[in-house]
């Protein structure tokens, strides 16, 4: 037998059992029977929305892609850096707490050298906790370059700790390997592409993540996706398989393939094209569009549309 | 040869070293500078006891000093000009008049230069020319709301030390903008607190410096430490979070639910509602088709107040609007 008051409480104490940052046990949930999975999908509905939260508060410069290997294949996972852990930190309300004094861990050359700083956090909303995580940065870093003495030394210190505070945010917050899918789905409705982010490992060789041509590749213009319009990239012979084309953004459209022959379409290439435009009336006399690639003459622009009818596109 | 291209990279270059040689080195010093008000106690014991540990000013940076400099020469020369004509008219007098602050225990605690003065009326009142980003001065209409920017609270506490200093009630700020420079009034009594409060803070910095001692960590202010040009190096606080708060009421969540899936519904309602009763204002008794519609002239008061009087009157709440945003993830 209950009265009003006990009702009271145990309405109360279901609310709060709702939130994630109040301890329970799975005992605890199992004895409330089907109220106990409706606080469980609670819990678990908070944390996913606080994730999407946080994942589109970061933006497309905070991220680094990475790719498995196609015969593994091919995801496409998202690495949060360091600065873009300091806007996620508040959403989930990660502090940082008990921090080392940096370490200076000396290389063979006095200027290479590498700081090591550790520190431990927790999670408000969660609970967890990591203890005793390691953030480093070295001299010979990129960031380094052209810099010397005192300002070195206090750059690679400060470098550490903004890594020791993203080493402590990515792994409360499941930061260090987002799916590029769960990445689009939270950036919707937003401006943000997942194609203005930076590629790394995976994506092909240095000049080819940043939109160039793989030095393996044949000095031809690629094919073009049919599905996406995307350039095709070119994958060098591996073991039996062919060298071959691919559309870099085939994981959008996974029933759709798009592969061509590498040597085929190098042949292709190398023959004339064939003149598709049989002469009319109409173009009998009009000179051929300028080749692709090849700029248009001033004559192009500013006088080939002198026939053309007001509001015709030419 | 040289190229173009070479030629201005090299000449750039040049400028860049001939900035970065003109360049003073900090150095420690036992007060407080009048421009150096900062929220963390910590921050201003290093920047008194080892300023030679900070890496030097970029050259991009010394040059924006630089402009800020010319700036305040050049609005000084033309206020000088433009005092002749001014009625009443007034003068540019004791530019860079240097001041010293005492504490209690009458150790020398905050000392800085005065920009210059306006002798206007009899009256010498202290004057400090800024020249900050636009998009910080667009920001700025009165002098509370340097307080509002952690970019120019400094420069509002600079002035407050100058006025104390000076035992002068009143001063100016005068900011430099793409248009005319806003001249911003600034009255000592009511920004006494303020002044106070930065007269305390400098005595117990100095108190740590001259025993040897660092004050607590800032607390509760993690974006501030982020900021901080010692964080990561020299301080390593620990970092506090809010967190987002939890709300897991399921009648609030059924509300919000609701609240979406009429959301279309609503936006369509209040466009034709607006765009309806713009056409039908005036109709007093109508038909159109199924609707009847009925209209009535009401009285409407409003008070037209002169611009200073309704200035004067105004009181900004910092809680006084709560904007809600609710987005469906």
């Amino acid at each position: 037998m209950t009265n009003e008051r006990d009702e009271d409480q145990a309405a109360t104490t279901a609310l709060d059992l709702r939130r994630p940052d109040v301890p329970t046990t799975l005992g605890e949930l199992a004895a409330r029977k089907g109220e106990g999975l409706e606080i469980l999908d609670a819990r678990v509905t908070v944390l996913a929305s606080a994730r999407k939260a946080g994942l589109r508060l970061t933006s497309p410069a905070d991220w680094v892609l990475f790719k498995s290997p196609e015969e593994h294949g091919g995801q496409v996972v998202g690495y949060l850096q360091d600065a873009g852990c300091d806007r996620v930190r508040d959403v989930t309300g990660i502090e940082i707490f008990g921090i080392s004094v940096p370490e200076k861990v000396s290389g063979a050359d006095p200027t290479e050298f590498h700081y090591i700083v550790r520190g431990s956090g927790r999670c408000k909303m969660t609970r967890q906790v990591v203890e005793d995580m390691e953030g480093g940065r070295s001299s010979t870093d990129d960031f380094c370059n052209g810099k010397r003495g005192v300002e070195l030394e206090l750059l690679v210190r400060k470098a550490a700790r903004a890594n020791l505070d993203g080493n402590i945010v990515r792994e409360l917050a499941g930061m260090k390997a987002v799916p590029v899918e769960e990445l689009e789905a939270a950036w919707s409705g937003t401006h943000k592409q997942i194609s203005q982010c930076r590629l790394g490992r995976g994506f092909g060789t240095r000049d080819e993540r940043v939109g160039g041509r793989s030095e393996k590749a044949p000095d031809i213009e690629p094919p073009v996706c049919q599905h996406c319009g995307s350039k095709g990239v070119y994958r060098p012979a591996k073991n039996d398989r062919k060298a071959f084309y691919g559309c870099p953004n085939y994981t959008k459209h996974p029933d759709k393939k798009f592969i061509v022959d590498s040597a085929e379409w190098a042949a292709k290439q190398a023959r004339p094209a064939p003149a598709d435009v049989p002469q009319t009336a109409a173009n009998r006399g009009t000179p051929p569009p300028a080749a692709s690639g090849a700029p248009p003459s001033a004559d192009d622009i500013f006088k080939s549309p002198a026939s053309r009818e007001p509001g015709q596109e030419g | 040869m040289l190229t173009a291209t070479d030629i201005a990279d090299r000449i750039t270059t040049a400028w860049a070293d001939h900035l970065t040689r003109q360049a003073r080195p900090n150095t420690p010093h036992d007060h407080v500078y009048a421009s150096a008000w900062r929220v963390c106690d910590r921050r201003m014991v290093y920047e008194l006891t080892a300023p030679e540990r900070l890496p030097p000013w970029p050259a991009d940076l010394l040059a924006r000093f630089r402009r800020g400099d010319d700036r305040e020469r050049d609005l000084l020369a033309d206020a000088a000009r433009i005092g002749r004509d001014a009625d009443p008219p007034f003068s540019i007098i004791g530019q860079q008049e240097r001041f010293v602050l005492k504490d209690h225990k009458s150790r020398p605690a905050i000392t800085g230069k005065v920009d210059a003065r306006i002798l206007i009326d009899n009256q010498r009142m202290p004057l400090e020319v800024k020249a900050w980003a636009p998009m910080l001065v667009d920001r700025i209409e009165r002098f509370e709301d340097l307080f509002d920017n952690p970019w120019t609270r400094g420069g509002g506490y600079q002035l407050l030390a100058y006025l104390y200093g000076a035992g002068e009630p009143c001063g100016f700020m005068l900011l430099d903008r793409s248009g005319l420079p806003r001249l911003l009034p600034v009255n000592l009594e009511a920004n006494l607190d303020r002044m106070e409060a930065f007269l305390t803070k400098a005595e117990r910095v100095i108190d740590h410096v001259q025993a040897g001692t660092l004050p607590d960590y800032l607390e509760g202010d993690s974006a501030e430490c982020r900021r901080c040009s010692w964080y990561g190096h020299t301080c390593n606080p620990p970092l506090a979070a809010t967190s987002a708060t939890l709300l897991t009421d399921p009648e609030l969540e059924a509300q919000l639910e609701r609240r979406e899936q009429l959301r279309a519904a609503a936006v369509e309602y209040e466009a034709l509602d607006k765009d309806l009763k713009a056409q039908l204002r005036g109709v007093e008794f109508g038909i159109a088709g199924h609707f009847q519609i009925t209209g009535q002239w009401g009285k409407q008061s409003r008070v037209d107040l002169p611009a200073d009087l309704k200035k004067q009157y105004t009181v900004t709440d910092p809680k006084g609007r709560f904007t809600l945003e609710i987005t469906r993830l």
